[in-house]
């Protein structure tokens, strides 16, 4: 039911515990920051964090939004400890264009108790509690335009930490978001996670605002006159095309769906006619694209005729032709492309630019850098209010200092630290690929220690997935880890090799933490992607760059593309195709499991792998199995009219970079110099630096610069910051961000209801086909 | 394909005159009967005036018997019959008409002049009008 998900907000923006548990390791992770906390005495190796929602009992009743971050420690030397803090989550409304959700330890730090090897020791525990009051952990930061009346404009971000009371227990962090002409709903109302299917974050939205905002541009598209299409209704009488009027209009939620009517009427000689259809459309993540689908009701024509042109035209022959020129004129040139219009240009485009808009957000765009990004991707998409799922994950944080792809042909030799594989043993290798086809393994060699335990994908997996693991307890990596050996030709498998795809963690010979992971397998080699990560050392980094900020109401229009049905039909039948060869690479387990009970027979492992293979959607049959159902899937979102871009060019606003000097290992900072273009900059300090002749504004502040500036000039801005530490070494580092002047982005044009007609024509026309038996209704 | 529409075209604006041009085509010296259109709006909509004078005529006469067909066609049987058969209607109410349009209404099948075509929708899905039919 519509709203009842986003009790009266616009939209909200939910994410789970797991999710924040990953984000907030990444942060604690980043430059050392968890090990800062302690003395210099505890050396911090590793750490697990857990993350709780549920609210404690040892916080004061006044304390909002609770949140319980559980760390368990192992420092060097063998000594153990725990850490508890529990802070409140804030919003920080302290910048005009921005309200950012953190854990703010600084005013809302309720609980930090710390243990070393199960004992508490007070001066450290107050030692620690002090560094964590200096700080506060930016989460999801929210670009907002505090006074617009615009429907696209943020004007206010609440929240909530949800104890979800329900037996899914699905703990979140509720966002709430107000948009422009709207009003805050019921904070009090969120007791429980709305449906997110399990996924990491998911984003509802209200149908109200989505009528907010389809409805002056349905008004405009059609040519209704502003109002007309208010509250998603619209009843009168506009002519559209050919003297068919258009007489209501609406579009209303449904259970799982968006429900679209529509009704025309014309009239001519011997005849009164109305036509009405009735369709729902269904909103879905289709290989990484959100795309609807729509079920058609069976269109209904009135037909009022005068007795005599009925018996005139009757006998005459001429009822025939009054009846099929009625009907095409309505239905195949009016109400059909009405329905594709509102549900592939109207109702996709809009919550595409949607899902931008709030990925835009969530990932920070525009706004100061977060101490750790956060990437996503689109996943599942839903309507119970509208609701699109999203999987959240850190990005990379920690410095790289060798990746990439490598071939490890049977025998030989590998070393993650610089990637160099050789046919014999040398200094510095990691794992030799020992004995052939499904006897292979993987073994470890002097100096380096596997991981026990499992790793995310390897796209999500970042360093401090690796400290969860357990090294030394084994030293190989056997076939079976790796890939399953099917000895039979499957119709929809090629290979020989299904691979697990399985991510292993190693330290290295050199003392490093890696992941590795191998994605491909033939009878003579392994196909193997691996990261491998800096050791800690203390290093200096500039991080941060010139950004633009978000402008989704203040825009021109600089260029419309249009691309047509054919190409995108065409390059979504690739899309899908790709993913249905990568998710059948993921049946590893099923095969396993059906190995394990040894199935020999060739016709019973086929019947059992289809069954084992889940639907992709509940509504469709399962995606593998047959091509037929492949071909559904294509012609499910089959396009009649291809899609119309627009270039946006935001109102000339100053640019802004916040810039940090980041320094990893265990140095203390004594004192940061920043200067720009040559000039330098006074700790601590407001005031102008011209760069090539254009004037910048700064501010600095310890680790931090901030520089803007309203040229439009495109440059290179050299940045440079010189670090002394607290034992007197000394670190500089030189970098020259990019300026550019373009703050231009690209989104879905919803195309007048004339333009959309007019392509439907050319490009998919008014298919009929021969009916059976047509349905005749006298009326009473 | 211009001569038929401005012929139309004047057929609209003048119905009466329509006969007249008629008379061109018939055979010289025969004197036509001057029709007064009961119901004008016919002439364009069923293409009245392709046919003979005579069956035009014929086709008037029908119309003397309008309020009895009205009131007949407010009962819903009558009005089925009539959209199904319009013969047995007619007959069935003593209105007479000539054994021209007496075989022509028994030649008729509603079912097979109506549309017979379904919509393609692009995901394949095929929509079949229902058409409802409301005799004024």
């Amino acid at each position: 039911m519509a709203g009842s998900q986003t009790h009266g907000f616009d939209m909200v923006i939910e994410v789970s515990t797991a999710t924040i548990n990953n984000l907030v390791s990444g942060i604690f992770d980043n430059e050392g920051f968890l090990g800062s906390l302690f003395p210099d005495s505890y050396i911090l190796e590793r750490f697990d964090l857990a993350t709780n929602f549920n609210r404690p009992p040892d916080v004061p009743a006044s304390a909002e939004n609770p949140v319980e971050l559980i760390a368990s420690l192992e420092f060097g030397e063998e000594n153990t400890g725990q850490l508890r803090i529990v802070a409140g989550m804030v919003v920080d409304r302290s910048d005009e264009d921005m309200d950012l959700v953190q854990i703010d330890f600084k005013d809302h730090l309720f609980v930090c108790e710390l243990s070393i090897d199960g004992t508490s020791i007070g001066l450290v525990n107050t030692f620690v509690a002090n560094r964590l009051k200096e700080h506060s952990i930016p989460l999801i930061p929210i670009p907002v335009n505090r006074s617009s009346s615009d429907t696209l404009d943020i004007t206010r971000a609440d929240l909530k930490i949800i104890d979800d009371s329900t037996d899914e227990d699905g703990d979140a962090l509720g966002v709430m978001l107000t948009f422009g002409g709207g009003t805050a709903g019921n904070l009090g109302a969120f007791n429980s996670a709305f449906a997110r299917e399990g996924a990491g974050a998911a984003v509802a939205i209200n149908f109200d605002w989505l009528c907010r905002n389809i409805g002056p541009r349905i008004e405009e598209s059609i040519g209704l006159s502003e109002g007309a299409f208010s509250n998603c209704r619209f009843r009168g009488s506009h002519t559209i095309k050919d003297g068919v009027k258009l007489t209501e209009l609406d579009i209303a939620p449904g259970d799982d769906n968006i429900q679209v009517s529509g009704k025309v009427k014309k009239s001519g000689t011997c005849y009164e006619a109305s036509g009405e259809i009735g369709a729902r459309i269904f909103v879905s993540i289709q290989a990484g694209e959100l795309r609807v689908r729509f079920e058609t009701d069976d269109p209904d024509i009135d037909v009022d005729i005068p007795w005599y042109c009925y018996l005139a035209g009757g006998i005459l022959g001429a009822l025939g032709g009054i009846l099929i020129g009625v009907i095409s004129s309505i239905v195949g040139a009016i109400l059909i492309p009405l329905i594709l219009w509102i549900a592939q240009s109207v109702i996709e485009s809009t919550v595409s630019n949607i899902a931008g808009q709030v990925t835009d957000a969530i990932g920070g765009a525009g706004v100061t850098v977060p101490l750790v990004g956060v990437g996503n991707v689109l996943d599942r998409a839903f309507i119970d209010d509208l609701t699109i799922t999203y999987d959240l994950f850190p990005e990379e944080y920690a410095e790289v200092k060798s990746e990439g792809n490598l071939t490890l042909r049977n025998g030989y030799f590998l070393d993650l630290d610089n990637g160099i594989v050789k046919s014999s043993n040398f200094s510095g290798a990691e794992f030799q690929l020992e004995g052939t086809h499904v006897g292979r393994k993987m073994k470890t060699l002097c100096g380096t220690s596997l991981g026990a335990g499992r790793l995310p994908d390897f796209s999500k997996a970042r360093r401090f997935h690796l400290y969860r693991l357990t090294y030394g307890e084994v030293n190989e990596v056997p076939f079976d880890q790796v890939a399953v050996y099917v000895d039979f030709p499957l119709p929809w498998i090629e290979d020989k090799y299904v691979c697990s795809r399985r991510v292993f963690g190693a330290k290295t010979s050199d003392g490093c933490l890696s992941l590795f992971q191998i994605y491909h397998v033939d009878d003579s080699n392994y196909y193997i992607r691996y990261r491998t990560y800096q050791m800690e050392s203390s290093t200096v980094r500039i991080v941060g760059s010139f950004r633009c900020r978000p402008a989704w109401a203040n825009f021109e229009v600089a260029e419309i593309n249009y691309t047509s049905a054919a190409e995108l039909n065409s390059h979504f039948r690739e899309k899908v195709q790709l993913e249905f060869d990568d998710k059948s690479l993921d049946l590893i387990d099923k095969v396993e499991a059906i190995r394990s009970e040894r199935v020999d027979e060739k016709q019973g492992l086929q019947v059992a792998l289809k069954s084992a293979i889940p639907a992709v959607d509940a509504k469709l049959e399962p995606l593998y199995g047959e091509a037929l159902t492949l071909d559904k899937q294509f012609l499910d979102y089959h396009k009649a009219v291809g899609d119309w871009l627009e270039r946006r060019v935001p109102e000339r606003k100053s640019k802004t970079g916040h810039f940090r000097a980041s320094v990893d290992g265990d140095a203390v900072v004594s004192s940061v110099n920043w200067s720009v273009d040559g000039h330098g900059l006074k700790p601590e300090t407001e005031g102008e630096v011209r760069v090539q002749g254009e004037v910048f504004e700064y501010k600095t502040s310890g680790n931090y610069l901030t520089l803007s500036s309203n040229s439009g000039k495109e440059m290179e801005v050299p940045i440079k910051v010189i670090v002394v530490t607290e034992k007197g070494s000394v670190f500089t580092e030189i970098r020259c961000v990019p300026f550019k002047n373009d703050c231009g982005y690209t989104v879905r044009r919803i195309p007048l209801f004339m333009e959309y007609i007019e392509k439907f024509s050319s490009e998919f026309g008014i298919v009929k086909a021969r009916s059976k038996k047509p349905e005749l209704i006298v009326s009473r | 394909m211009k001569k038929q529409e401005k012929k139309s075209g004047k057929s609209v604006d003048n119905p009466a005159k329509a006969p007249k041009e008629t008379k061109r085509t018939t055979i010289p010296g025969l004197k036509a009967r001057k029709i007064t259109f009961k119901r004008p709006d016919l002439i364009d909509a069923v293409g009245f005036e392709k046919f003979s004078p005579g069956i035009q005529e014929q086709l008037n006469e029908l119309m003397e018997h309008e309020k009895i067909i009205t009131a007949k066609l407010r009962n819903p049987k009558e009005k089925e019959l009539f959209v199904q058969d319009p013969g047995a209607f007619l007959e069935k109410h003593k209105i007479k008409v000539s054994p021209f349009l007496e075989r022509k209404m028994k030649g008729f099948r509603l079912q097979e002049i109506l549309p017979v075509e379904d919509f393609m929708m692009p995901n394949g899905q095929r929509l079949v009008p229902k058409i409802r039919i409301n005799i004024k």
